[in-house]
């Protein structure tokens, strides 16, 4: 196995009073493995995501995606390098005025003339390519619906539909079912374990529950206050861990 | 919240707010009375000559010994088309759009521009391009179009203010560039706002025109202020008439648009 993921000594401040909110952070992902980020609001695992995918740039540290540098590329190359990391969110973040199908052809935007990206209009290979991901999270009879007539855990489904269609290696989900109830979060853990399995996919995932994490997860990786003190595979996660993530004693549930 | 302070100084701030603001509201009033020459007895000496007028505008026939030609229909084709190539401020629009727009190299300036276009009315760009490009419909488009360009870029950036860029920034994350993504999924959010934006800029556009012809824009009215110089008042009845009737048709057209859209 390759890490695919590579971060070094990963470091953001937003202001030079706060604490960070990474501090220094280090790990590697494994190509085709699923990993959850634990920690509770606030530990900077939204941070983390957005650094990967440079929508903030990092104070110090170093990122690799498969053999690039991520922090040396231009805005051009970086445009490019986007392309082989899908991003999924905890508010879905559909069009929610365009069908589900146009939502799920938003990934083939980079690959179309701009005419073709203006007007909406796409050759039917790509049409039936982003007919058959949807077919995968089971949703390709609401393909003519509007995006924003459909449940929470179907909008979840159609974002990993556009996450799978982008033909990326990487997927990162933050927080993918934080809005979502105990079962549909679980379906769509299971959508994106299937992921792994059948495609080779790479996924990174941020939760808030544990049982998900440990349930779904190859590997754990927990943050406190922007500092990694957890990394440890899904199988040896153990109380100790749970208890260095969560730090009982100042929360009413732990009481 | 603890920082709120004690209910009774809030209370007496308020009050005390409240009388200054009706004080200044006062002196405006009477202040710019006076300074607009407004003179109530000479109104009422003088109303019953206006009410004259009106009387003589009836009936609003003039046996068509001054038939209405096309200058009419031309008035609302014109704005129809002024306004559709105003509508391509939707472009400048969204470099003064301050959450679509971070290089301030380009939100000020474009602002700016665009404010200077919207501070200048129709009217004065109306008289300089009269001067430029002589007499008739030509100067009166012109006018508008400079003006509208200004304001509509104004209303279309507000509106783009106020929308979600999280389905847009989602595609970027994922390295899609900016234009395509704009078009893409901030567009179809957008667009029943700025629709209903053009046709309301559209209808104000009409109004206006018909006052432009006064200033040599030709055009209807031209044809009014002839009609109040030569005064011929059965014939500026028929015009009135016929100002009213498109004024309410266009209203009518685009209400009905604008509720089709939500």
């Amino acid at each position: 196995m390759t890490a695919i993921i590579q971060v070094q000594a990963l470091t953001k401040r937003y202001s030079e009073v706060a604490r960070p909110a990474l501090d220094g952070v280090s790990f590697s992902v494994e190509a085709g493995s699923l990993t959850t980020i634990l920690g509770r609001s606030g530990s900077g695992k939204t941070t983390l995501f957005r650094c990967l995918n440079l929508l903030v740039r990092p104070t110090s540290g170093q990122i690799r995606i498969g053999d690039q540098d991520w922090l040396m590329l231009d805005a051009h190359a970086l445009c490019l390098a986007r392309r082989q990391m899908a991003t999924i969110f905890q508010q879905f973040n559909l069009i929610t005025r365009l069908t589900v199908i146009e939502n799920v052809l938003a990934s083939q935007l980079s690959n179309v003339p701009f005419w073709r990206a203006a007007l909406r209009q796409f050759p039917a290979s790509q049409r039936e390519w982003a007919m058959y991901c949807l077919e995968r999270v089971g949703l390709s009879e609401y393909a003519h619906r509007p995006a924003g007539q459909l449940s929470g855990g179907q909008q979840q489904r159609v974002a990993i539909a556009r996450a799978l269609a982008q033909r990326s290696r990487i997927i990162l989900a933050d927080e993918p079912v934080a809005s979502l109830d105990p079962e549909t979060s679980a379906e769509i853990l299971e959508e994106l374990r299937a992921i792994v399995r059948d495609d080779g996919l790479t996924v990174l995932c941020s939760l808030h529950q544990e049982s998900l994490a440990l349930h779904y997860a190859d590997r754990v990786i927990g943050l406190v206050e922007g500092r990694l003190v957890v990394d440890t595979p899904a199988t040896t996660f153990t109380p100790a861990h749970r208890a260095t993530i969560y730090q009982p004693g100042d929360t009413l549930l732990d009481r | 919240m603890a920082d709120k302070p004690p209910a009774s100084s809030t209370r007496t701030r308020r009050g005390a707010g409240r009388w200054i603001a009706a004080l200044l509201f006062i002196v405006a009033v009477f202040g710019g009375a006076r300074l607009a020459q407004v003179d109530m007895g000479k109104f009422f000496h003088n109303a019953p000559r206006i009410g004259l007028w009106v009387g003589r505008m009836f009936p609003p026939y003039d046996g068509f010994r001054n038939p209405p030609n096309s200058t009419e229909l031309n008035t609302y084709f014109r704005n129809a088309l002024t306004t559709a190539a105003a509508a391509l401020a939707f472009i400048p629009s969204v470099l003064a759009t301050r959450t679509l727009t971070r290089s301030k190299v380009l939100f000020y300036p474009v602002r700016w521009f665009l404010n200077l276009l919207r501070g200048i009315d129709s009217f004065i760009f109306a008289i300089f391009f009269v001067a430029a490009v002589g007499l008739g419909p030509f100067a009166g488009v012109l006018g508008v179009a400079f003006h509208t360009w200004g304001s509509m870029a104004k209303l279309y950036a507000e509106n783009l203010e106020n929308l979600d860029l999280t389905p847009m920034l989602a595609l970027e994350a994922s390295g899609v560039s900016r234009p395509r993504a704009l078009l893409y999924a901030l567009l179809p959010d957008a667009m029943p706002s700025l629709i209903s934006t053009t046709l309301f800029v559209w209808e104000l556009n009409v109004r206006l025109s018909v006052a432009l012809g006064v200033v040599g824009a030709g055009g209807i009215g031209q044809d009014i202020k002839n009609a109040i110089d030569l005064l011929n008042f059965p014939h500026l009845g028929v015009l009135l008439l016929m100002v009213l009737a498109m004024v309410t048709i266009i209203d009518q057209i685009s209400t009905r648009l604008r509720q089709g859209l939500s």
